[in-house]
């Protein structure tokens, strides 16, 4: 049959019970055309795909809502609400972007000319207050044990830490934790014996409103046993 | 409780609200943002449950670190949710790629035990579900009514007619429309079909 609405049809008969499946009528078809079978077969097996998949979708959401309480509602709240002060990049907005970008621009080269007039001591703290250190791991360790940098934290703020594959280009993420309130960070040991034996890991600082406001990065070298 | 003949308009009504929400919630509407924000508690709910039928294969804090993942690319993805499914259902889909790919990753660094490894195949207790993300794909690529109709059959378990009501559609588009969809999912779906043929 090369006509794919007839075969439709016929799909459509058999399921729907025009057809009997397992009568006279459906046998000569199947005889007389087995793509109309095949069609028939595989549609069967596609409803029970569609089902079993749908189902799973249901009982998990089912599963989910069943749960006693709530892991991480915290974190759910202040990403979300984080998310909603972010400014929106609109259509509106690139098409502005020729006359902003010379704005910028002007911006960028008083706040340089007052630099350069300013003397060392007069200088205001570019990193507004959240000078940023990496400790360890760094350069050549035994392990990738813990992670420990030292920073000030601004206000309501927390540090987001990731860690690259060095090994490979392209910037391969390894690990990345967020939301931390400490200067430091424990991988699981499994997990961090099975990275390269190179790399690099960066620590932003962000701010109560979720803006980073200080990043450092620095790279470590497992010693081969 | 809703009487068989309030399902369609209970459907059509849930869905519309959805769609307000998530507009709203776009505009950052204060009240808007603290609803959804509210409705996306479900994020964290849906990863532990699909962890556990994936053997738990991600700790306390990876889990609360992917929570985090998915909040933010629902967020940046919300402009696209066209409610043809309750924003649970939409945010469950996400859900489950971005736990299969972080599950994938840690896979291909080795860092899989063989029984997680194995689950990633196939879900505890659940031996289709190897398919589900083929299934998830091929209901995306479907034009947006049809992907609607078929989730109304398949997972609320609607009739053509009540389909037609939530859809404001004659129940013979429905069927023509859903129909054509099997045909289209046929094709698209063919390896896993073929796989389970007799």
């Amino acid at each position: 049959m090369n006509d794919p609405e007839e075969l439709d049809a016929y799909v459509e008969a058999l399921m729907e019970g025009r057809i009997d499946p397992d009568g006279a009528e459906a046998g000569a078809l199947f005889a007389r055309d087995p793509k109309i079978r095949e069609a028939f077969e595989a549609t069967r097996i596609l409803l029970a795909q569609l089902d079993a998949g749908l189902a799973f979708e249901r009982s998990t959401l089912e599963e989910a809502s069943a749960l006693e309480k709530t892991p991480d509602v915290e974190l759910v709240h202040r990403t979300i609400q984080a998310a909603a002060l972010r400014p929106r990049s609109t259509g509106a907005a690139r098409s502005n972007r020729h006359l902003w970008i010379p704005a910028l621009a002007a911006c960028l080269l008083a706040i340089l000319v007052l630099w350069t007039r300013l003397t060392p001591q007069e200088r205001p703290d570019m990193t507004m207050g959240s000078r940023l250190e990496l400790l360890n791991p760094v350069g050549p360790v035994e392990a990738y044990a813990t992670f420990e940098w030292k920073a000030k934290l601004p206000r309501a703020g927390t540090y987001e830490i990731v860690v690259f594959d060095a090994v490979q280009q392209g910037n391969v993420e390894l690990a990345r934790r967020a939301s931390l309130e400490v200067s430091h960070w424990n991988p699981e040991p499994d997990e961090a014996a099975a990275w390269p034996d190179r790399i690099r890991w960066r620590v932003d600082v962000i701010d109560g409103a979720g803006d980073p406001v200080a990043r450092e990065s620095a790279q470590a070298k497992r010693a081969k046993p | 409780m809703y009487s068989s003949n309030d399902i369609p308009n209970h459907i059509a009504a849930a869905r519309e609200e959805d769609l307000d929400l998530a507009r709203a919630t776009q505009r950052r509407e204060r009240e808007a943002v603290d609803h959804f924000a509210k409705r996306m508690e479900c994020v964290p709910r849906i990863l532990a449950v699909l962890n556990r039928r994936f053997g738990r294969a991600l700790n306390r804090d990876q889990l609360a670190d992917l929570t985090q993942d998915v909040l933010l690319l629902v967020w940046s993805k919300l402009h696209s949710y066209a409610g043809r499914a309750t924003i649970e259902n939409w945010v469950h889909g996400v859900c489950f790629h971005e736990l299969r790919g972080r599950l994938r990753g840690k896979h291909r660094m080795g860092a899989l035990t063989p029984e997680h490894a194995e689950s990633l195949e196939q879900p505890q207790g659940e031996p289709m579900l190897a398919d589900y993300a083929f299934l998830l794909d091929g209901l995306s690529s479907l034009e947006a009514t049809t992907d609607e109709i078929v989730r109304l059959k398949h997972y609320d378990d609607l009739t053509f007619e009540e389909i037609g009501k939530v859809l404001d559609m004659p129940t013979n588009s429905v069927k023509s429309r859903y129909y054509r969809g099997l045909a289209k999912l046929r094709e698209k779906l063919a390896p896993t079909i073929q796989r389970e043929a007799p």
